[in-house]
């Protein structure tokens, strides 16, 4: 009670203060009064009472010490003393302040990122229960395949470990009926799916179990946002028919609002729109011969309450085993042994966010080191102006403060620093927070809902706190070092260079090592993006295309014809130079397919190696692209399924595999012979890969694949280009539709967006930490020419040049920088593995790029030191000396 | 008895040989209202205005009887010493 009371005591000084004065008041006048009865005068009895009084002062300041807690009042003074301070030197705060926001913000942004993967639950319901089911093929080396259909319905009947299981997988439909034919893209999934993630339809139903059955009415499920955009939230929705695929599908339901599924890192690459029941028919549930139809599926399972992951291990190994010993041939290598397949459960968290971890490990890393980088220079800066402050601190001694006492009061100031740049830094964090967002290469739901919330907020305030510490401790403990004697009597404080210099080394060094992780990153971009191509993307566009099965059926048995007419009226359309059909893009990636070379050896060794590229193209596909062919030909129209079939081979096919020989006739093997009419350059296939890779190509016309690319070139602007090909494709068939139209030059840019934002992100938070680094220099190099001006100007006056005054001014501290410098390369340079892994760049730095950085470092920090070095040299001896 | 009347009796019972000053009365009077050998409160005095009046607690009683002992023995020895020395 008493305690309570003193606290509020400390608050509520002024109302203490007056009760106080009114106890002493009233004794004032009561010994007014008894002196007046001896018979004074008033103004005698006045004095008289003003000397019994005494020292009422003295009395009151007693009488409140008893009546507060005395070190809240203290620690209250200081920071109030802090925030004069704050005011007095605007300067030295605004410089704190600044590098402070920057390196709390920088932290608080990564956190925030890292919280939304890592740390906050998935928005489903019970999310620490959801798992994924993963094949893995030890001999392969394969460790995270998606289960085919047959294995999912095997592990669904034979599991004990599993409340819910249910796969999906994505496929584009496309939408009759309106004005022009729309694709969309949907999930096909089981029923099962939403009591798994715990999802109830917010306007009607989901899916009973018996639509996965063939030969059901087909029924759809619309997501909040469809339902919204496209059909305009109409409130009549449920029960409405749609055309998807020309086949009339009966609206059921409309998911909730808050709900995405769909994460890339699952396998659905594009926000889900509709979702529709997978039918399970034979063709998907059989295991009919070998590998041939056998689709694979991202199957999600709920845990039973209470087992973990290691229990459901131990009881899918049971089932896999079971399945290896009923269906061996198909779990066996080519040469007959078993592949050392198994299923093992990923918690579900680790599937959707896992990828992220070395990325954001990676930024976390450096806005660490900003930070570092950001409380050596406070603490340069504080420790200046504590030093400064000699004579305050002399006559606090002198007035009975211990060194204790003392270095609270400094700390106190600190944190009251501290705790303005944290405010700061919060608010650069939620507009950084929102800008990188925006900016990551990867488009994830667990990112936009990322916000500043009360673990952030917690998280800045610890970190404040630490910081606060960390670049204060070492201006309190210099600072309250000074005796009264020192100070007064001698002139200036030289203590403390020995600190800052040491400071300047770990500033350098960490901003060094900022900068080679940068420069690793900027040089693993510039490999990508000058790596060659094989083709010239300029006025390419592409567009994606999936033949309806209607058309499929209609065309049969060669659905591709429906290409060629196509193509056809493309040729006719004006302001086209040349189109193709493509199967896979360049730098995007294509299917690969292993074959055999017809009379080589049947090495196992060499058979593992012989994968290629695999892309169906259509004869202009060359010349939309430019890709040089160096000899034999391209394909034909008449390179049909009743011809032989035939395949062109790039360059590096025939280094790897055909070296002695002429490539052309050759044959090789994949599911029949087929014989090599040509030869092309190389294409890049893989974005951030930069040696080529061997490719076949095969003619459209023998073979077939529902999804294709169409790639167009011309110098027609990009909307008007879509219309025309829309037009141009309608007129050959209605109900097609043509969707993802980009340009090429997107194309390419996308595939390198995560190096670009990697390299980019480094190099800024490196150009912050080198900045931060000079004006810490600049900082140090002013307070020495300000302490040693004295000095300075006798080496004037005795004829020392300005090379001379430099070299004495900088001498020491140039050791110091060097040896930083040298220690960051290092640092930079065994650290470079790490970068590398997290990174997933290719190459290690060359010594070029460690050269430039050196060289960039140096020119910056003499920048710094040229301002103050130039004012040492002016010095006039005679004005300098005289100011002593 | 508030802070004013408390002085006046002491000087009254030492026959104006103990003059006790603000200075230490009030400080004191405090010290001890926090350490809960008195306590106080604010109440209308004779001439209508309100002062802060203190009595002594249990507590309080058990510390002066304390403190009573101490003094007795010390002032005992002291002249004991003079006696004899």
């Amino acid at each position: 009670m008493g305690y309570l009371r003193r606290l509020k005591n400390v608050f509520f000084s002024r109302r203490l203060g007056k009760e106080l004065e009114e106890e002493l008041q009233f004794h004032r006048e009561m010994r007014l009064r008894k002196i007046q009865e001896r018979g004074l005068s008033r103004e005698e009895a006045e004095t008289e009472t003003a000397r019994r009084m005494g020292n009422v002062t003295l009395a009151k300041e007693e009488m409140r010490d008893a009546r507060v807690i005395s070190w809240l009042v203290s620690c209250l003074q200081d920071i109030r003393h802090g925030v004069v301070l704050m005011r007095r030197d605007p300067g030295v705060t605004a410089l704190v302040l600044l590098v402070l926001a920057l390196g709390i913000g920088g932290n608080a942004t990564i956190f925030t990122l890292f919280k939304a993967a890592f740390l906050d639950p998935l928005p489903y319901q019970e999310s620490h229960r959801l798992v994924t089911v993963l094949d893995r093929f030890q001999k392969y080396g394969i460790d995270e395949a998606n289960p085919t259909i047959p294995e999912f319905i095997d592990i669904r009947d034979r599991n004990q470990v599993f409340e819910h299981i249910a796969f999906f997988d994505h496929r584009d439909f496309q939408l009759t009926g309106t004005d022009e034919p729309v694709r969309v893209y949907a999930a096909r999934a089981t029923a099962s799916l939403f009591p798994l993630l715990g999802v109830q339809a917010a306007q009607g139903r989901t899916f009973l179990p018996e639509e996965n059955l063939p030969g059901r009415t087909s029924v759809v499920l619309l997501s909040d946002a469809y339902w919204r955009g496209s059909m305009a939230a109409d409130p009549a929705v449920i029960g409405k028919t749609i055309r998807l695929n020309g086949a009339p599908c009966t609206v059921i339901g409309v998911l909730p609002a808050g709900f995405t599924f769909d994460h890339p890192t699952l396998g659905i690459p594009e926000p889900v729109e509709i979702y529709v029941p997978f039918v399970m028919d034979d063709y998907y549930t059989l295991r009919s011969g070998g590998h041939s139809n056998v689709r694979r599926v991202r199957v999600l399972a709920r845990l039973r309450p209470g087992l973990d992951t290691r229990q459901a291990d131990a009881d899918l190994q049971g089932i896999a085993s079971a399945l290896v010993r009923e269906h061996t041939p198909l779990y066996q290598t080519a040469q007959g042994e078993p592949s050392g397949f198994s299923f093992w459960a990923q918690p579900l968290q680790e599937a959707v966010v896992g990828r992220y971890r070395p990325l954001l490990s990676l930024l976390l890393g450096a806005v660490a080191l900003l930070l570092l980088i950001a409380c050596g220079n406070a603490a340069q800066l504080l420790l200046a102006r504590s030093l400064r402050r000699g004579r305050e601190v002399a006559v606090r001694v002198a007035l009975g403060a211990g060194r204790a006492r003392l270095i609270r009061l400094f700390l106190l100031e600190s944190l009251v620093l501290a705790v303005c740049g944290g405010l700061l830094g919060l608010l650069v964090s939620v507009w950084m927070t929102q800008l990188l967002i925006a900016l990551l290469p990867m488009r994830n739901s667990v990112f936009e809902t990322a916000g500043t919330d009360s673990a952030v907020l917690l998280f800045t305030a610890g970190l404040s706190l630490a910081s606060a510490v960390l670049f204060g401790i070492v201006p309190a403990v210099k600072g309250s070092e000074l005796t009264p004697a020192a100070v007064l009597n001698v002139r200036g404080a030289a203590g403390g260079a020995r600190w800052r210099h040491v400071m300047i080394a770990v500033q350098a060094a960490f901003s060094v090592v900022l900068l080679c992780a940068a420069g690793l990153l900027c040089q693993n971009l510039w490999t990508v993006l000058s790596a060659p191509r094989g083709f010239d993307p300029g006025n390419v566009a592409v567009m994606q295309l999936r033949l309806p099965h209607v058309r499929e059926q209609a065309l049969n048995p060669s659905p591709m014809r429906a290409y060629s007419e196509y193509l056809e009226k493309l040729a006719a359309t004006a302001g086209l130079d040349s189109a193709a059909v493509v199967t896979g893009l360049p730098v995007h990636g294509a299917m690969q397919t292993r074959f055999r070379i017809e009379g080589a050896l049947d090495d196992p060794g060499a058979l593992d190696q012989q994968i290629a590229m695999w892309q169906r193209v259509s004869p202009d596909y060359f010349r939309v692209l430019r890709i040089p062919l160096h000899s034999g030909r391209t394909f034909r129209e008449d390179d049909t399924a009743e011809r032989p079939p035939v395949v062109i081979v790039n360059q590096e096919f025939v280094r790897r595999f055909l070296p002695d020989k002429d490539p052309l006739g050759q044959r090789i093997v994949s599911g029949g012979p087929l014989t090599i009419v040509g030869v092309v350059g190389d294409v890049r296939m893989a974005g951030l890969k930069t040696t080529p890779e061997p490719q076949v190509y095969v003619s459209y016309l023998q073979g077939y694949d529902p999804n294709i690319h169409l790639i167009v070139r011309s110098s027609l602007p990009p909307p008007l280009l879509l219309d025309r090909v829309k037009q141009a494709i309608r007129e050959a068939y209605a109900d097609q539709a043509v969707f993802n139209f980009m340009t090429l030059d997107e194309v390419l840019s996308r595939s390198v967006a995560a190096p670009r934002f990697q390299a980019f992100l480094i190099g800024a938070f490196a150009l912050l930490a080198l900045m931060m680094a000079a004006s810490g220099l600049y900082g140090v190099i002013s307070c020495l020419v300000t302490q040693r001006t004295s000095e300075i100007a006798i080496r004037i006056a005795l004829g020392a040049n300005r090379t001379g005054v430099a070299r004495a001014i900088l001498g020491q501290t140039a050791v110091w920088v060097l040896a930083g410098l040298a220690a960051g390369v290092g640092l930079g340079a065994a650290a470079s593995t790490v970068v590398r892994r997290l990174s997933f760049s290719a190459d290690p730095g060359e010594p070029l790029m460690y050269a430039v950085i050196v060289v960039v470092y140096l020119g910056v920090m003499l920048f710094a030191c040229l301002a103050p070095v130039r004012r040492a040299a002016r010095l006039d001896p005679s004005v300098a000396l005289r100011c002593e | 008895m508030h802070g004013y009347a408390i002085a006046e009796r002491i000087e009254q019972l030492s026959e104006d040989i103990l003059q006790v000053g603000e200075g230490s009365l009030y400080p004191a009077l405090h010290r001890m209202d926090e350490a809960g050998w008195i306590k106080s409160e604010w109440a209308p005095s004779e001439n209508n205005r309100r002062a802060r009046f203190y009595r002594i607690t249990a507590a309080g009683r058990r510390q002066l009887e304390a403190e009573e002992a101490e003094w007795f023995r010390a002032s005992e020895a002291i002249t004991r010493v003079l006696r004899l020395a």
